[in-house]
C-alpha cells in the first residue's frame, strides 16, 4: 500500500492503494466513480476507456503506478455540464441502448476528435475498432461522431473547464 | 396470495397526485411457465406506481418493467403520456427501486404489446379524474372540458388548469372499481389523435448514459460490503473436492476465502413449459476482498480440485467434446422419434421419394451454444442478515422469480425480502434467471452475514454460465421436378425448451408444434419431431435473445433456399409462392399470419432491389423471412456479402419489419439494427468449442463480437401499419439475419453453410 496522487477531472486526488491496482478498480471501488465500466479486464472491449494526459487508454489495464502524477479524465469530467458535442450528438442520434459501453465509446471518440476534428469513415473505423457494443449501436456511433464533428454544437458547449483542455 | 384488481389515487406528501394499482394483464406463456405455481399471478400484475403529477406539473412515469437497452422506458412512457394528454417535454421516467411483485417478467418481446391496453386505460382513467376535478372546481359539466398539453380546458370559457394545479385535489377523488373501468372504460384515443405515439422521440435514459450517471447494479456500493470473485466449477455437474487458499489469503486486500455449495434449480425432466426453467448455481470457491481487483487476483492464486466424475465417466463420452456431443445428438435423432406436430402423411411420401418425379432432399443444420456476453457481466450485491431477512441489489428481468427462489431455497418469506432494482447493461434472456442473486446471498451468508458484491469476470461469463441452447436438426423434403414440395420433415434435438414427449407426459401437447413455418400453408404433409437433449447437455441452456426461433429460422430458411436452387427458381419468388395469404396454426397462441409474412418478404425484396442489379464478382445476396411468434411480429432480411477467399465482408443489410402499430419508431429501428448485428455475431463468431465438458473460449479475443469496422450498412423499413396495436420487436431481426447471410454466402461462393459459426 502506498499513497498515490493524480489529477482526476481537474481535481487532485490521493489514495492509499497498491500501485498495481488498475485505474479502473481504483476509480470504481475506492473513489466510487462508477461512470467508467468493467467489460473484460484485458483491454479487449474498450468499456473502461478514460483519458490519460488527454489520450484514450484502457483503465482496466493501466496500473495506478502509471497514473501517478498524471491527468485523468473520465466520462464524468468530459465536460462541466454534460454538453460536450459528442454527448449532445449521442442524445440526438439515440445511440445508446443499454448504455453500458457508451462511456468508453464516447471517451474513445472524444480522443479521436481532438486529433482529427473532421474524421473520415476510415479514421473512425480505426479509432473505434477496439470498442465493443453487444447491443449493436455501431451505425449510430458513427453517425453521432460525424454529427459532433459537424460543428452543430460547438458554439453552445462549454468545454474542458472541469476536465482537460481541448 | 390472492390478488385484487385495483387502481387507487393518493396524495403525495407536499402535494401532487399518485396513481397506482394492480391490473389484469393478458397472460403470456413465458410468464405462465415461471409462475405456474400461482395461477393468480399469471392473470394479474401489479403495475406499481404508474404516475406522479407534481404541483409544478412535472409528470413522473414510473417504469415497472426492466430496462436493459430495449427502450421500454421510453416506449411505455410515450403510450402513457399520449393517453393522459401530457406534453412529452413534461414527462420523465423513474426506475422503481424496491420491487418484488410489480413485474413478474420482462421478456419474449412482449412489454409494449402486453401493456398497450392496460396502461392506456389507466392513463385514460386518470385523465377522466383530472377532468372531473377541474369541472367540479369551476362548477361546470365535465362534458364541456377537454384535455390539452397537460392541462384541463373548459371549452366555452377557455379557462385552464394545469394537471399540476389540480393534482392534489384529484387525489381526493374516488375511482370506480377496476372491473367497471375495464368494462365501461373511459374512451381511449383514436389513432388519428395520437400526438406522441408514433413520433420521433429521444430515449429517456440517454442524458444519464452520456454523462456516466445511469446506475447499474454493478455500480452499487453498500456500507461495509466486501467485493467477491468466485472460481466456479468448470464442469456443469461437477462438485468441489478440495481447495487450498494459502496463497490467495496472502494477497493484499483478500479478507476471506470460502467454499460455496451450489445446487440445481428447478431441474425436473419436464420442466420447460410445465413448471419453470432449469438453472444451476455451481459449486465455487469465493474470494472476498477490499476491491474487485484484489478478489480477481486472489482467485488466480487458488488451488482447487474438482470432482467432475459426472462428466468423465466412459459412458458419458457424448459429453466430452463438441464433436462427440454432435454425434450423440445425431444418433438420438436417427433413432425412432415421436412427432410433436404432424399434418397429412409426410412419412409415406418421404419414404417413397426418389421414385417417380419426386426427389428426396436432406440436410443437417446446427445452431450451437452461444454466450449472451452482455457488456455488463452478471453481478449482484446481497446482504443475508443474521435476523433472517435479506436485501438484494440486482438488475433482473424477473424480480418475482428471484423472490420465489429465495423463499424456496433459503426459506426467507417474501415480506422479509427487499429487492432493489437497476437497469441492466444487457439482459438478452440471461437475466431472466435467478441463480446469480441466490449465489450472492449464499456468499453473504457464508461470509458471516456481511453484504457482498459478486462481480463475474468476463472469463466467468464465457466459461461457467448458461448459454443459448445447442440445436441440431435434420431436414427432409420431397419435391417434384417442377418445384412442388410434397412433404417436409424437421427432426430437432435441442438442449432447452423441449416439450415433454407425449409418451412421458400425462396429457398430449395442447397443439401441434410445426415450428413457426409459414410454408405449412402450402406444404400439407409436414412433421416436426423434437428430442430433448437437455439432460445430457454439456452445459445448462437458458433463454437467449430470440430463443428457439434462432435455430428454426436458420435451418428452415437455408433449407428452403436449397430447395429453391434445386428447383432452379428464384429464392424470393419460390418462398413467395409458398406463402399463401392465410393464417396458419403453428402451435402457438398466435396464428401465423402469412399475409404479414409475405408483406415483409415483398418489402425487403423491393427495398433491396432484389434481382434487379447485377452484383460484382465475389458478391452475393441472400434473403430470409421469419416471424417472432411470442411477439407476434414479422421480419424479412436481405443481406449482401462480398467474399474474398475465406474473408467475408457483410456490405448491406435491408430489413423489412411488420410490428403492427409503431409506438416508438426510432426505438424499434434500434432494436432491429442491434438484432442484425447480434445475428451476424452469432453466425460469424458464435459457438462454443469444448473438451471434457470445459469451454475452450475465455474472453473477447477468442469469443469475439462483431466489431465497429465490420458493421454493414443497415436499413430498416416498416410495412405500413397492418394492425391497430403494437406487436413485439426486441427479438425480431436476429433469426432471419443468420440464414439471409448464409444464403448470400452461397450466392457468392456456391458453398452451403449448415453449421455455425461460418467456416469457409
Amino acid at each position: 500500500m502506498q499513497t498515490l496522487s493524480f489529477t482526476l477531472n481537474g481535481k487532485k486526488v490521493s489514495i492509499q492503494a497498491s500501485s498495481e491496482i488498475p485505474l479502473l478498480w481504483a476509480l470504481r471501488d475506492i473513489l466510487h466513480m462508477t461512470g467508467t465500466k468493467y467489460g473484460c479486464g484485458a483491454a479487449l472491449c474498450g468499456a473502461c476507456t478514460v483519458h490519460l494526459d488527454g489520450g484514450a487508454v484502457r483503465s482496466c489495464s493501466t496500473p495506478l503506478s502509471v497514473v501517478a502524477g498524471k491527468k485523468i479524465t473520465t466520462i464524468e469530467g468530459l465536460s462541466p455540464d454534460g454538453t460536450h458535442p459528442l454527448q449532445l450528438a449521442w442524445i440526438e442520434e439515440n445511440v445508446a441502448q443499454c448504455g453500458y459501453c457508451q462511456a468508453g465509446q464516447i471517451m474513445q471518440a472524444a480522443s479521436l476528435l481532438k486529433q482529427k476534428p473532421h474524421p473520415t469513415d476510415d479514421e473512425i473505423n480505426t479509432a473505434m475498432s477496439g470498442n465493443l457494443c453487444r447491443c449493436g449501436t455501431y451505425p449510430r456511433v458513427r453517425k453521432a461522431i460525424h454529427l459532433a464533428a459537424s460543428g452543430k454544437y460547438s458554439s453552445t458547449t462549454k468545454r474542458g473547464a472541469k476536465g482537460e483542455k481541448n | 396470495m390472492q390478488r385484487r384488481e385495483f387502481l387507487s389515487l393518493s396524495a403525495i406528501a407536499g402535494g401532487g397526485l399518485l396513481v397506482s394499482g394492480v391490473l389484469p394483464i393478458f397472460s403470456h406463456h413465458i410468464s405462465n411457465a415461471v409462475v405456474s405455481s400461482n395461477d393468480e399471478l399469471a392473470k394479474t400484475v401489479e403495475l406499481g406506481y404508474f404516475l406522479k403529477i407534481t404541483p409544478e406539473n412535472r409528470i413522473l412515469f414510473q417504469l415497472t418493467k426492466h430496462e436493459m437497452g430495449q427502450s421500454v422506458s421510453t416506449g411505455l412512457a410515450m403510450m402513457f403520456a399520449d393517453e393522459l394528454g401530457a406534453e412529452w417535454s413534461r414527462v420523465s421516467v423513474e426506475f422503481i427501486d424496491n420491487d418484488k411483485r410489480y413485474s413478474f417478467g420482462t421478456g419474449g418481446s412482449t412489454t409494449i404489446m402486453s401493456l398497450w391496453e392496460p396502461l392506456r386505460k389507466v392513463a385514460a382513467t386518470t385523465r377522466t379524474v383530472l377532468v372531473q376535478t377541474a369541472a367540479k372546481k369551476w362548477g361546470v359539466p365535465h362534458e364541456e372540458c377537454t384535455v390539452e398539453k397537460a392541462a384541463v380546458l373548459h371549452t366555452t370559457t377557455n379557462k385552464r388548469l394545469s394537471f399540476g394545479e389540480i393534482a392534489t385535489d384529484a387525489a381526493k377523488e374516488s375511482l370506480p372499481p377496476l372491473r367497471e373501468i375495464a368494462a365501461s372504460a373511459p374512451k381511449l384515443k383514436n389513432a388519428n389523435d395520437f400526438s406522441i405515439i408514433g413520433t420521433a422521440q429521444k430515449n429517456t435514459t440517454s442524458p444519464k448514459i452520456v454523462r456516466g450517471e445511469l446506475k447499474y447494479s454493478s455500480d452499487v456500493y453498500v456500507e461495509g460490503m466486501l467485493f467477491a470473485a468466485l472460481l466456479r466449477c468448470p464442469v456443469y455437474h461437477g462438485k468441489l473436492k478440495r481447495f487450498s487458499a494459502e496463497k490467495a489469503r496472502k494477497f493484499a486486500g483478500v479478507r476471506d476465502v470460502l467454499a460455496i455449495e451450489g445446487y440445481h434449480g428447478i431441474d425436473k425432466k419436464e420442466t420447460p413449459l410445465t413448471g419453470g426453467f432449469p438453472f444451476v448455481v455451481r459449486d465455487s470457491v469465493a474470494v472476498l476482498a477490499s476491491s474487485t481487483w484484489a478478489a480477481f487476483e486472489g482467485k488466480k492464486l487458488l488451488d482447487v480440485e474438482w470432482d467432475t466424475e459426472w462428466d468423465t465417466k466412459p459412458t458419458d463420452v457424448a459429453k466430452h467434446t463438441t464433436q462427440t456431443f454432435r454425434d450423440f445428438t445425431r444418433a438420438t435423432l436417427q433413432a425412432n422419434t415421436t412427432p410433436k406436430g404432424l399434418r397429412g402423411k409426410p412419412d409415406e411420401i418421404l419414404r417413397s421419394a426418389n421414385s417417380d418425379n419426386v426427389k428426396l432432399y436432406e440436410a443437417e443444420y446446427e445452431y450451437p451454444y452461444q454466450t449472451h456476453s452482455p457488456m455488463e457481466t452478471l453481478n449482484c450485491t446481497a446482504h443475508f442478515r443474521a435476523d433472517g431477512s435479506c436485501e438484494v441489489w440486482v438488475g433482473t428481468q424477473s424480480p418475482s422469480y428471484i423472490v420465489q427462489e429465495i423463499t424456496r431455497t433459503l426459506g426467507i418469506p417474501s415480506e422479509k425480502i427487499t429487492i432493489h432494482l437497476f437497469p441492466s447493461g444487457g439482459g438478452f434472456g440471461r437475466r431472466f434467471f435467478p441463480d446469480y442473486a441466490i449465489e450472492a446471498l449464499l456468499v453473504s451468508k457464508s461470509a458471516g452475514n456481511l453484504p457482498v458484491k459478486v462481480v463475474w469476470s468476463r472469463e466467468d461469463d464465457v466459461q461457467t454460465n448458461h448459454y443459448h441452447h445447442n440445436s441440431l436438426a435434420l431436414y427432409k423434403a420431397a419435391m417434384t421436378e417442377k418445384g412442388d414440395i410434397t412433404a417436409w420433415q424437421m427432426t430437432e434435438g435441442r438442449t432447452y425448451w423441449s416439450r415433454p414427449q407425449p409418451s412421458e407426459s400425462s396429457k398430449p401437447p395442447e397443439k401441434d408444434e410445426i415450428t413457426w413455418n409459414g410454408y405449412t400453408a402450402s406444404i400439407v404433409n409436414m412433421r416436426h419431431d423434437n428430442v430433448d437433449v437437455q439432460s445430457p447437455s454439456v452445459f445448462p441452456s437458458c433463454s437467449w435473445r430470440s430463443v428457439i426461433a434462432n435455430a428454426w429460422a436458420f435451418g428452415q430458411e437455408c433449407f428452403i433456399d436449397e430447395l429453391a436452387h434445386a428447383a432452379q427458381q428464384d429464392p424470393y419468388l419460390f418462398r413467395r409462392n409458398l406463402l399463401k395469404e392465410i393464417s396458419v396454426d403453428v402451435g402457438h397462441q398466435f396464428p401465423l399470419d402469412n399475409k404479414r409474412l409475405r408483406g415483409v418478404l415483398d418489402l425487403a425484396a423491393s427495398k433491396a432491389s432484389w434481382g434487379k442489379t447485377p452484383l460484382p464478382k465475389g458478391h452475393g445476396c441472400g434473403i430470409a423471412a421469419y416471424p417472432y411468434m411470442h411477439g407476434n411480429s414479422y421480419c424479412a432480411v436481405v443481406v449482401e456479402v462480398e467474399v474474398r477467399g475465406k474473408n467475408i465482408r457483410v456490405q448491406r443489410v435491408v430489413c423489412a419489419v411488420d410490428c403492427g402499430l409503431v409506438v416508438h419508431p426510432d426505438g424499434v429501428r434500434q432494436q432491429i439494427e442491434g438484432g442484425v448485428i447480434w445475428g451476424l455475431t452469432a453466425a460469424l463468431y458464435g459457438g462454443l468449442e469444448f473438451e471434457v465438458g470445459r469451454i475452450l473460449r475465455s474472453n473477447y479475443h477468442d469469443n469475439p463480437l462483431l466489431r465497429f469496422q465490420e458493421c454493414p450498412k443497415i436499413e430498416v423499413h416498416f410495412v405500413p401499419q397492418s394492425m391497430k396495436k403494437p406487436t413485439g420487436v426486441g427479438e425480431l431481426s436476429p433469426p432471419p439475419t443468420v440464414p439471409a447471410l448464409c444464403n448470400a454466402i452461397f450466392d457468392a461462393t456456391g458453398k452451403r453453410i449448415r453449421r455455425l459459426p461460418v467456416n469457409l
